[in-house]
């Protein structure tokens, strides 16, 4: 078989795969939603801060005129460890036990949080979020 | 440079095509960073881009229709004819023709390749080889088309925290109808416009044309 002949069912394969998400995706995904979960549950906004995204950050400071770490407090949050994670080319979504879903994009600093708090997400309807950009 | 003549029409395809593929990535990727910042996310590199789902569902999507397109005129132009078209069999040659006609078998001769000679099922399926090839490649990139697209379509999705659907519900989707049809009807008008173009127009030297003197009503000859 040539290499061209040997190509062509590599190249289709790899566009098949691609988008399936790349390893450590996922893992990174549950451990900043459920890292932001914790530093709200504990009190640190500071901390729980430094996971949202920009635009979530600033969408947060302007609804609740207040510092990002100040408003953080404000927002009902529900669940603390993951119960399912998905992962999209550079968007992610992960279910909390008994909770929310919390949505993330991949930034320049890696997965960041860009709505939280999310409930009831449809298919042509977003879920209605305590913080979203 | 006796390989580049004899080889020039292959290489010349191979040439463009990898510098359409790389200019396609390059416009995606200022295309993909562009909804990144009307959504306030982050751009991302080039080298990222060619990873991403969307990237892999643009090209597929085209891969799918052009394999598609020579499948159905590889086994189209065996049964259906084109009065006038060099595109088209002489009218009462439609068919699988003689094994005579096609040198298979005990008709085959010395520089035949082996298995259109040795018979049986190797020379039935080397018979249908590039039917059965072209049609692999396009199932196997529309697979890849669904595959990647869904993963695509379910990112934007998540971008605007929406639910999203399996690889299953995306078949029925009319966002992978949409990629796809839109690239069926295209194909089809090409070749169906080079059908119909080329019992009334000529090109001198290609043998994609009649000759530039032979009438409209001449089927199946090449210039």
């Amino acid at each position: 078989m040539t290499p061209t002949r040997q190509a062509l069912p590599v190249a289709v394969a790899v566009l098949a795969l691609a988008g399936c998400g790349r390893s450590g995706d996922r893992a990174d995904a549950r451990s900043v939603a459920e890292s932001f979960y914790a530093a709200a549950a504990g009190h640190d906004g500071a901390r729980a801060c430094t996971w949202l995204s920009t635009g979530a950050r600033q969408a947060l400071e302007q609804d609740e005129s207040e510092p990002c770490a100040r408003a953080v407090g404000q927002l009902k949050l529900t669940g603390r460890r993951a119960r399912r994670v998905e992962v999209n080319s550079t968007n992610a979504a992960v279910a909390l036990r008994g909770g929310d879903v919390v949505y993330l994009e991949e930034t320049q600093q890696g997965w960041r949080i860009s709505a939280a708090g999310c409930r009831a997400p449809a298919y042509d309807k977003p879920a209605d979020c305590e913080v979203q950009s | 440079m006796r390989f580049v003549r004899d080889n020039g029409l292959s290489i010349f395809f191979l040439v463009i095509f990898l510098a359409s593929l790389a200019g396609q990535a390059i416009a995606g990727h200022g295309a993909f960073n562009h909804d990144q910042l009307l959504h306030h996310g982050d751009p991302i590199s080039l080298g990222r881009y060619l990873t991403t789902s969307e990237f892999a569902a643009d090209v597929a999507e085209n891969w799918q229709s052009e394999y598609l397109q020579f499948t159905l005129y590889i086994f189209g132009t065996v049964w259906l004819l084109q009065r006038g078209s060099p595109e088209s069999k002489p009218l009462d040659n439609a068919g699988l023709e003689s094994d005579e006609d096609q040198k298979v078998r005990e008709h085959a001769d010395a520089r035949s390749p082996r298995w259109a000679r040795v018979g049986g099922l190797r020379t039935t399926l080397y018979g249908n080889s590039l039917l059965v090839v072209m049609t692999t490649i396009w199932l196997a990139s529309w697979l890849a088309q669904s595959i990647a697209g869904a993963s695509g379509y379910n990112a934007n999705q998540l971008d605007h925290q929406a639910a999203t659907v399996s690889w299953v519900h995306y078949l029925g989707s009319s966002d992978f109808w949409d990629r796809t049809l839109q690239n069926w009807q295209s194909e089809f008008l090409a070749v169906g416009s080079m059908a119909i173009l080329s019992v009334y127009l000529r090109q001198r030297g290609s043998p994609e044309s009649k000759p530039v003197g032979a009438p409209h009503d001449a089927t199946g000859l090449e210039g």
